[in-house]
C-alpha cells in the first residue's frame, strides 16, 4: 500500500498545490472526474478550515495531507499542530435561509460531510489533529 | 433594460483567490450596473469562499437596487450550488444575454 504526502505551511496561498497533489493522487486511484472533485473540494474546505480556525491566521504552522488507497476507498489524512477542533460546536448551516440570512460559516464542513463517504475528527498525542476523510473509489 | 456589467471568473475560487474576485466585483459595482453578471464559463472551482464572495456581492448589488445573476456556470460547479441550497438564492442563467 503506497502513501502520498504532501507537507505544506499554513498558508492560503499553498491551497491551490494541496488540490493539485490530491487531485492528481485521487485520479491515480482511479476515481472519475465527480469523485476527484469531491475529494479535491473536501480537502480544500478542510485545508482552508485548518489555516484559518486551527492555526488562526498564523503562518509559521504546518499542514500534512497524506492519502493511500484502502481497498475500495481512497483515503485522506490530514494532520496539523494547531487548536484542537470539536465539530460539535460547529452549527448546521440553515440552507433554507433567504438571503438576508443565509450564513456561510459552518459549509466548509457541511461539504465535506457530503462530498466524502466518512469524515471523522481525532487527537493523537504523537501527531497532533488529525482529520481522516474516506471516499468510495466507484 | 438597464445597464449591464459582466465579470468575468477564471480558475479557481479558493480562500486564496476569494478576496481579489471581491475587490473585482467590488470596483464594478462602484460603477452601479443595474445587472451584475458573473460569467463562471472559465471557473473550474467554487469553494464555500467563493460562495461567501457571491453572497456578500448579491447583497450589496440588492441594496444598490439592481440584480445579480450568475452565467454559464460550469455542470460541477451547479452541482455544489446545489448542494448549499445557493441554486435557490442566485439567479442563474444558461447563458450570455439570456435575461428573462
Amino acid at each position: 500500500m503506497s502513501e502520498f504526502e504532501i507537507c505544506v505551511s499554513s498558508q492560503l496561498t499553498e491551497l491551490g498545490g494541496i488540490a493539485q497533489f490530491i487531485t492528481e493522487r485521487a485520479r491515480a486511484a482511479g476515481l472519475d472526474d465527480q469523485r476527484v472533485f469531491d475529494v479535491q473540494m473536501a480537502v480544500d474546505e478542510a485545508s482552508t478550515n485548518t489555516i484559518n480556525h486551527a492555526y488562526g491566521g498564523r503562518q509559521d504552522g504546518q499542514l500534512r495531507v497524506c492519502c493511500f488507497v484502502d481497498g475500495d476507498d481512497f483515503v485522506v489524512r490530514i494532520i496539523d499542530q494547531g487548536a484542537p477542533f470539536d465539530p460539535e460546536t460547529v452549527p448546521s448551516p440553515d440552507l433554507d435561509a433567504p438571503i438576508e440570512e443565509r450564513q456561510v460559516g459552518g459549509l466548509g464542513l457541511y461539504f465535506m460531510r457530503q462530498l466524502m463517504d466518512e469524515v471523522r475528527f481525532f487527537s493523537d498525542p504523537d501527531h497532533g489533529n488529525v482529520l481522516l476523510m474516506r471516499k468510495r473509489r466507484a | 433594460m438597464g445597464q449591464e456589467a459582466i465579470v468575468p471568473v477564471e480558475g479557481r475560487i479558493d480562500a486564496s483567490s476569494a478576496p481579489l474576485l471581491l475587490e473585482r466585483i467590488e470596483s464594478v459595482l462602484d460603477s452601479r450596473p443595474d445587472h451584475l453578471l458573473i460569467d463562471l464559463r472559465a471557473a473550474s472551482y467554487v469553494s464555500s469562499s467563493g460562495m461567501r464572495v457571491l453572497l456578500i456581492a448579491h447583497r450589496r448589488q440588492q441594496a444598490l437596487g439592481g440584480t445579480l445573476s450568475l452565467i454559464n456556470t460550469p455542470d460541477k460547479i451547479l452541482r455544489i450550488l446545489h448542494i448549499a441550497g445557493f441554486d435557490q438564492v442566485f439567479d442563474l442563467l444558461p447563458s450570455d444575454g439570456a435575461h428573462s
